[in-house]
C-alpha cells in the first residue's frame, strides 16, 4: 500500500494547454490553470524527492503517513457440543465480549489457555490471532461421548472429555490447547503438508509453540520446565503424551498404550505408510526429532525459551518464501541457522546453540 | 458377516477397534461402502481421528456423517465398544 505514495500521477492536461489557459480572459479558467501548474510543480518535486530516498527513508515516511490503527483485541467464542459428535447444534457458552466467565471448568480452561495463546503471539510477535487478521478463536468443548482427543478442523479447535480412565479432559493442558491453536497459525503461514517430514515439522511446530505458551504463562525458564506435552490429559502421574527433552519417554510401560514410540534422532526415523492408519507417514512419531533439536537449542541459549529460540522458530514458520510446504528436517535446520545468524550473528552463542540442537538430533 | 470398525489418528496415534456380527449381505455392504467411503487425505484437519470399516472385501476409510440412518445404530454400538489395540 505504501507504493502508491511513489506512483507518478498522470496529468490529463498537457503543459502547453495549461500555459495557454493561464493567459485566458476567463478569470476562473486562469485561476484553475495556475493552481494546476502549481500542483504539477509540487508533484514533480515530490517525485524527484522520493526517487532519491533510501528504503529506510521511504519506510519512515510511510509510517508517518499511515493512519493510526486500532489496537487488536482478542475475539473468542466457546461452545459446548453437549457430548454430540457434531458442532452444528453446539451451544454458545461464552464470548469475549461477556465480562462474566462461565461456570464450566473446561470452558474456563480453554478461555485461559486460548487467551494466553493469543497474548503470546501478539505480545511477542505482533500477531493478531491465528490468521494475523483478527480471526475469532472458536473453541468447542464436550465433543462426543468420552471422546479421547483434541483436534483442529481447519477453522476451530475441538476438545473431547476423555474416557475418564486412560485420558482425562483434553482441556486440562495449556500446551495441548496451544498445540491445536498453533496448527491454525501454521495453516496460515508455512502451511506444511500434513504427511512425511513436512507433516512431522507441522506437528513439531505445534509442540514447540505449545510448550512455549505454557512456559510463558507459568513463567518457567528452560531449566524449570519439564518439557512435557500433555502431562495432565494422560492420566497417571508418570505419564505424558510426549517429552521434548527425551522423546520416547512420555510414557513407558503404560498398561494400554505401551511405550512412547517417538524417536529423538534422525537415525531412528520411523517409516510408516502415508495413510490415515500410518499416521500420514508417522507425523506424530518423527516430530520428536525436531522437538529434540528445539529443546537442545533453547536449553543451550538459556533463560526463557520464547525470547530467542522461540523467536527464531517463529521467524522460520512465517518465512513462507523459504519454508516450503514440503520442507524437510534438513530444510528447517538450514533456515533456523540462517535466521539465528541474521538475528544474533553467525558466530553468536545463539547460532551455535541452533547448530548444536540439530546436531544432537542428528539432522544434517 | 463379521465387520470391524477401526478408529485411527489423534494427538497421539492410537488405534481402536470393535467387532460385530451383522446379517448384511456382501452386496449390501458393497452398496453401503459406495455411500460412506471417504477419500483418504487429512485436508486441513490436524490431530483428527478417522474411521475405517474392515470386512472380507478389504478396509475402507469411511465418513461418519454419511452413514445412512438404517445403519447408524449398528455403527454407534460399534463406536461405543471401541477399545485400544495394544501395541
Amino acid at each position: 500500500m505504501c507504493k502508491s505514495h511513489f506512483t507518478p500521477i498522470q496529468c490529463i492536461l498537457p503543459p502547453y494547454l495549461t500555459d495557454k489557459l493561464v493567459d485566458s480572459q476567463d478569470k476562473n479558467l486562469s485561476k484553475i490553470a495556475v493552481n494546476t501548474k502549481f500542483r504539477s510543480f509540487r508533484l514533480r518535486s515530490d517525485r524527484e524527492f522520493f526517487k532519491n530516498t533510501s528504503p529506510t527513508e521511504q519506510a519512515i515516511l510511510c509510517a508517518v503517513a499511515r493512519k493510526p490503527t486500532k489496537i487488536p483485541a482478542l475475539k473468542m467464542e466457546v461452545y459446548s457440543c453437549n457430548k454430540k459428535a457434531s458442532t452444528t447444534d453446539a451451544k454458545l457458552l461464552w464470548n469475549s465480549s461477556s465480562p462474566k466467565l462461565p461456570t464450566d471448568k473446561d470452558a474456563k480452561n480453554v478461555i485461559n489457555a486460548g487467551t494466553g495463546t493469543w497474548k503470546f503471539y501478539y505480545d511477542l510477535f505482533g500477531r493478531n490471532s491465528i490468521d494475523n487478521l483478527g480471526l475469532t478463536i472458536q473453541q468447542y468443548i464436550h465433543y462426543d461421548k468420552k471422546y479421547d482427543n483434541a483436534f483442529w478442523d481447519g477453522r476451530r479447535m475441538i476438545f473431547g472429555d476423555g474416557d475418564g480412565t486412560i485420558f482425562g479432559s483434553f482441556t486440562t493442558d495449556i500446551d495441548v490447547i496451544g498445540h491445536e491453536l498453533t496448527h491454525g497459525v501454521t495453516q496460515y503461514e508455512a502451511n506444511l503438508e500434513y504427511h512425511l517430514q513436512s507433516g512431522a515439522l507441522n506437528e513439531s511446530f505445534s509442540d514447540v509453540f505449545g510448550i512455549l505458551i505454557k512456559q510463558r504463562m507459568l513463567n518457567e525458564d528452560v531449566k524449570q520446565s519439564n518439557w512435557l506435552i500433555g502431562e495432565n490429559v494422560l492420566l497417571g502421574n508418570k505419564y505424558a503424551l510426549r517429552s521434548m527433552k527425551e522423546p520416547g519417554t512420555g510414557y513407558r510401560n503404560h498398561p494400554e498404550l505401551g511405550d512412547d514410540p517417538q524417536p529423538g534422532t534422525m537415525d531412528e526415523f520411523v517409516k510408516l505408510p502415508d495413510t490415515a492408519s500410518g499416521d500420514w507417514g508417522g507425523v506424530h512419531y518423527n516430530s520428536g526429532i525436531s522437538n529434540f533439536a528445539f529443546y537442545v537449542a533453547a536449553f543451550n541459549m538459556g533463560g526463557f525459551a520464547w525470547e530467542k529460540a522461540g523467536k527464531i522458530w517463529y521467524a522460520a514458520l512465517t518465512d513462507k518464501a523459504s519454508l516450503k510446504k514440503n520442507a524437510t528436517f534438513s530444510d528447517l535446520r538450514k533456515l533456523t541457522i540462517k535466521i539465528a545468524g541474521q538475528l544474533y550473528g553467525v558466530k553468536s552463542l545463539e547460532t551455535k546453540a541452533v547448530k548444536d540442537g540439530w546436531n544432537a538430533a542428528k539432522v544434517k | 458377516m463379521r465387520i470391524t470398525l477401526l478408529r485411527t489418528g489423534g494427538i497421539i496415534p492410537v488405534t481402536k477397534k470393535a467387532e460385530k456380527n451383522v446379517d448384511w449381505t456382501s452386496d449390501e455392504l458393497s452398496e453401503l461402502i459406495k455411500v460412506i467411503k471417504n477419500e483418504e487425505g487429512a485436508g486441513q484437519k490436524r490431530d483428527a481421528t478417522g474411521y475405517q470399516l474392515k470386512y472380507n472385501a478389504g478396509t475402507f476409510s469411511i465418513d461418519w456423517e454419511k452413514i445412512p440412518a438404517k445403519y447408524k445404530k449398528t455403527f454407534e454400538e460399534l463406536k461405543d465398544d471401541l477399545a485400544i489395540v495394544k501395541p
